[in-house]
């Protein structure tokens, strides 16, 4: 087990670098010139040559790339923004707790309405409450994000004075609304996941066997179908979460919150090409120690798995994994 | 479940109809709604954004502008010049401190501006030729030239900040501002909020400063809101006590709530729509389709459709508030809407029904002015598409003619010279002008306005009129500032700001 | 593009009686049926638009401004005066095409390098999965913008980022459906009887691992209208005046209080084909379970 994981651990070097390759790479076909953005619209020529020297803008492509991977996986050092000079690893420690917490909260939310609702749906299969949790289920995909969290502020906020409309001083309380706002799509999969995954264990044999012995139907479902039902929802939760962490820049900018996603869509429009960089790379980390968890946490609830993790054909088991 | 259901909507019905919006709490904190926060306390920052609220409260500078757009004394004391604008001599005050207990002198002012120099951010400083100390609290300073309002600029612009603490920060002061400012900046939060505080170790006493910011607030919150639908939820809910500068269909809400106070101020920048001067751009050489372009431009309902009314139509290309601007090219006429003439004037012309382009700014009303303006160009038989790019785009192409046919854009600047500068000296830029024109005879108009001498109502008319006979650039309109604040914080002795709109911080306030 | 003409082609027998029966499948499914005439009715009217709209979209009216729904203007008119109905009429071409384009794009671009994955196994497979994962590990928001930006805004340019943004996971999801298929016998026949593999990777293996991408591409399609309006809401996306509808709803977001059907209609329009392909898609699902055959 201790194996798997170091070796997991190990296969996140070549992705994070790869992941650090490909931005780089990306961010230098953007049009505009850095220096000239950092230096704004008045700058005279000798000071954009200058800058632009000063940024190693005018080495080839290559050596800037080389330096910057050394810089990161050598002397594990993200740099400072262009724009502001501020370490970017301190910035990422000030933010990223901020979209983390507004994540947390969000996919709480999600699977805390989500799965009660997909198990209405499945035990009351084809019935009125399965219709209603469906549809309402797909009405939150179909909303757009933000004109919903304007809706919310509009009424948890300015008529019913309940909630912050925006900002994160009044601490968790502030993370409501965006969550809420934030969660109808992942509330909405989880919903018809759990539902469907819960069909297909209350249809199968030991199901049926459990109710003919006479246990109580509230007991199939909590103790049997739930428990086998929820392995689906787990890899779910992994990936959502790798998502939303990456994704959440729209809400952050209606709930004016100053987290991962406003900071690297302000650097992306800035070209700010460290802090882009570096800002992905560490939700790329994220996402990937994220997904590593699933994984554990799918072989802490399917005792198959673990079993295939600890035994010899590894590598099979990781592709069966992820696919 | 069904009763569940129907419990829990009945409550939420019943709340959202028996609510009430929550006041804003009497803490003391002036709480104020901006649309940009700076991403960094760096002193040295460039032109973007430089008139936002908040700037003379985060560090002192030698001089300011009072709302008079006359220069104070601020960190100097004062200063004179021997050669007609060439050499200034300029004397700081006595026993300046900043937050960390450093004494600002000469030294650092000198190595202020020269450190502005090397840095080459702002142009002004471009202008330099030396700056030299002459005494502990003197130093000299030489410019290239004498063109007006460059060396008010470099005293605005020139802050209170000192060597030793500068180098003293990690960032540069990217995250936390030692200035010799009366306010401390205390809990700033990158492009999102800050607060500034009063601190006692305040250099001099409060009274000795200038009355233009004197502040009269313990301690002030600035927030970032980008959404503008929020900004006015945030003044509704309390969350903020006053908004600045709000989008104007949101501002316009709250006229005439006695709940709120709102004040409208002629905007200091207008909105421009200057004509490519690249020759591969079908405008630059043929002045008939430019003019049929600007008569073609219904300005007044321009102004209805984006500023609702609330906005005044430009007489020159630039705005009524900077200094220079005549009020008897009000009694001109200034390109008046005639879509009959705009047609004969393209038949005029050379255009062939090429696809003209407009550049702007994907953000705010720029996008919709765009669209404003391709209809009416269409009415005049002008083939228009928009590309409504995003700022590091625009940035990129903005100098470059040959990128657009139009470009919209908002001019500053406290004279009009400091506009007529950035935009139309054929020498500001490698590629001409601000539109890669090459307009020398226009040169040479600005030129003779550029000495203190010189800046003379005749010359200023000369250079007016040229703009606009050969009309290569077009002010569309000048939209209203919107300043709202909560009625029952007591605003009360208004101070204005060189923008001519509220400078909150120097307020006095009864019910905060 | 080239795998589904050939098939279609060569093996039309069986492929229609597979569709016949897929689409039998379907119709017995409420709200399938429901989600496709939904779909169906507003590609007829994207296609009809510019004959059934009743005003020009960018025709303004500035004495129309904000005017709220009327016999004259159904849905009302927007910030200049427009008429929000024919916007949003021909917002469908953009919008729907734009949905379309992006998700067929990626699909076809992701099959193709799922297949060849796939298919050949060993090292190729190794090297082609390890780049979906460095992919994959950036935030897929992140990389749309990114990706935008690179590119510049405009209708096609927006398409090209979308689809890029669907590309990984359509190979992930082949390449699974792919091993899976290839246990299979009549593979094993085909490559015995020394087939090219070209042809076994378009006859056989594609084919079979259709379903789950079909599905996955209806749901794509809905997943790419809400990402479009979430770049408009960013700014990048298509240049107005097209009235795409992400477009219309982020650019019209600060009247949200003082004119809110200027939101609420390009909102639904949005809402609507959204749950339409999601109906479709979740009956499609079902149509094509081979556990459903009976």
């Amino acid at each position: 087990m201790i194996r798997y994981v170091l070796k997991r651990i190990l296969w996140m070097i070549p992705i994070v670098l790869g992941v650090a390759i490909l931005v780089f790479t990306l961010m230098t076909f953007c049009p505009g010139n850095p220096a000239e953005i950092i230096l704004g619209s008045t700058a005279t020529e000798d000071a954009l040559l200058a800058k632009t020297e000063e940024l190693g803008l005018n080495d080839p492509f290559l050596v800037r790339l080389g330096n910057y991977l050394v810089d990161v996986f050598i002397k594990r050092d993200l740099g400072a923004s262009w724009a502001t000079n501020v370490s970017i690893m301190t910035s990422i420690g000030e933010r990223l707790p901020r979209t983390l917490t507004l994540t947390l909260v969000t996919l709480f939310l999600a699977f805390g309405l989500g799965i009660p609702l997909g198990i209405v749906a499945a035990t009351h299969q084809n019935q009125w409450q399965d219709s209603l949790s469906m549809v309402f289920a797909l009405i939150g995909v179909a909303i757009p994000n933000f004109w919903l969290g304007l809706m919310f502020v509009l009424l948890f906020s300015v008529r019913l004075g309940w909630l912050p409309s925006m900002g994160i001083s009044d601490g968790l309380k502030s993370y409501i609304l965006p969550a809420a706002t934030a969660m109808m799509g992942a509330f909405a999969t989880c919903a018809r996941q759990t539902r469907s995954s819960m069909l297909e264990v209350i249809r199968s044999d030991y199901i049926t066997t459990a109710r003919s012995k006479g246990v109580p139907e509230r007991d199939v479902i909590v103790k049997h179908a739930l428990k086998n039902g929820l392995i689906p929802i787990i890899t779910m939760f992994g990936s959502t979460f790798g998502h939303m962490l990456g994704g959440m820049m729209i809400i952050e900018t209606v709930f004016a919150i100053p987290g991962m996603g406003t900071y690297i869509i302000t650097a992306v429009n800035n070209r700010d090409y460290p802090v882009v960089q570096g800002g992905t790379i560490f939700l790329a980390i994220t996402f990937s120690l994220c997904m590593l968890i699933v994984d554990l946490l799918y072989a802490a609830v399917d005792p198959r798995i673990k079993a295939q993790y600890e035994g010899q054909n590894k590598k099979k088991i990781k592709k069966e994994a992820e696919a | 479940m069904k009763k569940l259901f129907s419990i829990l909507l009945a409550a939420i019905v019943a709340l959202a109809l028996f609510g009430t919006v929550l006041a804003a709490p009497k803490d003391g904190v002036l709480d104020i709604a901006y649309s940009i926060v700076p991403d960094s306390l760096t002193p040295f920052r460039p032109e973007v954004n430089r008139d936002a609220p908040y700037f003379t409260q985060i560090c002192e500078s030698l001089g300011v502008f009072n709302s008079d757009k006359v220069l104070e004394p601020w960190l100097a004391k004062s200063w004179n010049t021997d050669d007609n604008g060439f050499t200034y001599t300029v004397e700081l005050r006595e026993g300046i401190k900043d937050s960390a207990g450093n004494p600002f002198t000469a030294d650092d002012a000198v190595w202020f501006i020269q450190e502005s120099v090397a840095r080459a951010l702002k142009p002004v400083y471009n202008k330099i030729e030396s700056v030299e100390k002459t005494g502990d609290l003197t130093f000299e300073l030489k410019l290239k030239s004498n063109i007006v309002g460059t060396f008010e600029k470099i005293m605005t612009e020139s802050y209170g900040i000192t060597k030793a603490s500068f180098e003293a920060s990690p960032d540069e002061f990217g995250s936390s501002l030692v200035s010799t400012s009366p306010y401390a900046v205390t809990n700033f939060v990158a492009s999102s909020e800050f607060t500034m505080e009063l601190r006692e170790d305040y250099w001099q006493a409060l009274e000795d400063m200038p009355a233009c910011v004197r502040p009269t607030v313990a301690k002030v919150h600035y927030v970032q809101i980008a959404e503008a639908s929020q900004m006015g939820i945030a003044l509704e809910t309390g969350v903020v006590d006053m908004v600045m500068r709000m989008p104007i269909a949101t501002g316009m809400q709250y006229e005439g709530n006695p709940a709120y106070t709102v004040e409208k101020t002629s905007g200091h920048q207008g909105y421009q729509l200057f004509f490519s001067g690249a020759d591969t751009s079908p405008v630059a050489n043929d002045q008939k389709l430019r003019q049929a372009i600007a008569y073609s431009i219904n300005n007044e309902a321009l102004i209805q459709a984006l500023a609702y009314g609330n906005g005044e139509p430009l007489y020159d290309v630039h705005s009524p508030v900077m200094i220079g601007y005549n009020p008897k090219w009000e009694n001109e006429e200034n390109y008046p809407y005639d879509l009959a003439k705009a047609k004969q004037l393209v038949a005029e012309s050379d255009y062939k029904g090429q696809t003209l382009s407009i550049l702007c700014s994907g953000n705010g009303d720029m996008p919709r002015m765009a669209q404003v303006l391709q209809a009416f160009m269409m009415q005049a038989g002008i083939n228009v598409e928009i590309n409504a790019a995003e700022m590091a785009y625009i940035v990129a192409n903005r100098l470059d003619g040959t990128k657009y046919d139009m470009f919209i854009n908002t001019i500053g600047g406290v004279y009009l010279a400091d506009a007529w500068a950035i935009r139309y000296d054929p020498n500001a830029y490698s590629t001409g002008d601000g539109t890669s024109r090459h307009d020398y005879v226009l040169g040479d108009l600005l030129y003779e306005t550029w000495t203190p001498e010189g800046y003379t109502e005749e010359n200023i008319d000369k250079v007016h009129n040229y703009l606009k006979e050969s009309c290569i650039a077009y002010g569309l309109y000048n939209p209203y500032n919107y300043c709202a604040w909560r009625t029952d914080i007591g605003l009360t002795n208004e101070v204005y700001s060189v923008s001519q709109h509220i400078a909150p911080t120097y307020c006095t306030y009864t019910g905060l | 593009m080239i795998a589904e003409t050939s098939v279609q082609t060569r093996k039309k027998p069986r492929k229609n009686s597979e569709f016949l029966r897929v689409m039998k499948q379907l119709s017995r499914n409420k709200t399938a049926v429901i989600g496709l005439v939904i779909l169906l009715i507003e590609i007829v009217l994207a296609i009809l638009a510019p004959y059934i709209a009743p005003y020009d979209y960018t025709e303004m009216d500035f004495m129309n401004m904000f005017a709220t729904p009327s016999k004259a203007h159904l849905f009302g008119c927007d910030d200049l005066g427009r008429d929000i109905f024919s916007r949003i009429l021909i917002g469908a071409r953009y919008s729907l095409s734009c949905g379309i384009l992006a998700t067929l794009i990626g699909t076809v671009i992701g099959m193709a390098i799922g297949a060849i994955a796939g298919f050949f196994g060993g090292k190729t497979d190794n090297i082609i999965m390890r780049i979906l994962d460095v992919i994959q590990a950036i935030p897929g928001m992140v990389m749309m913008i990114v990706m935008s930006a690179v590119l510049g805004p405009g209708f096609i340019n927006t398409i090209i980022a979308m689809a890029f943004g669907t590309i990984a996971g359509m190979a992930r999801m082949l390449r699974a459906q792919m091993l899976k298929v290839r246990e299979n016998e009549y593979i094993e026949a085909s490559v015995s009887i020394n087939c090219s593999k070209a042809r076994i990777i378009l006859d056989h293996l594609i084919p079979n691992c259709m379903s789950p991408m079909i599905v996955q591409a209806t749901m794509g399609v809905a997943q790419t209208i809400t990402t479009a309006s979430g770049l408009s809401f960013i700014g990048l996306g298509v240049q107005p005046p097209a009235p795409e509808w992400g477009a219309m709803l982020s650019g019209s977001r600060q009247f949200i209080r003082q004119a809110p059907h200027l939101v609420i209609f390009p909102g639904l329009a949005i809402a609507v084909t959204v749950l339409a392909l999601n109906m479709m898609g979740d009956g499609l699902r079902d149509a094509l379970d081979p556990k459903l055959k009976n």
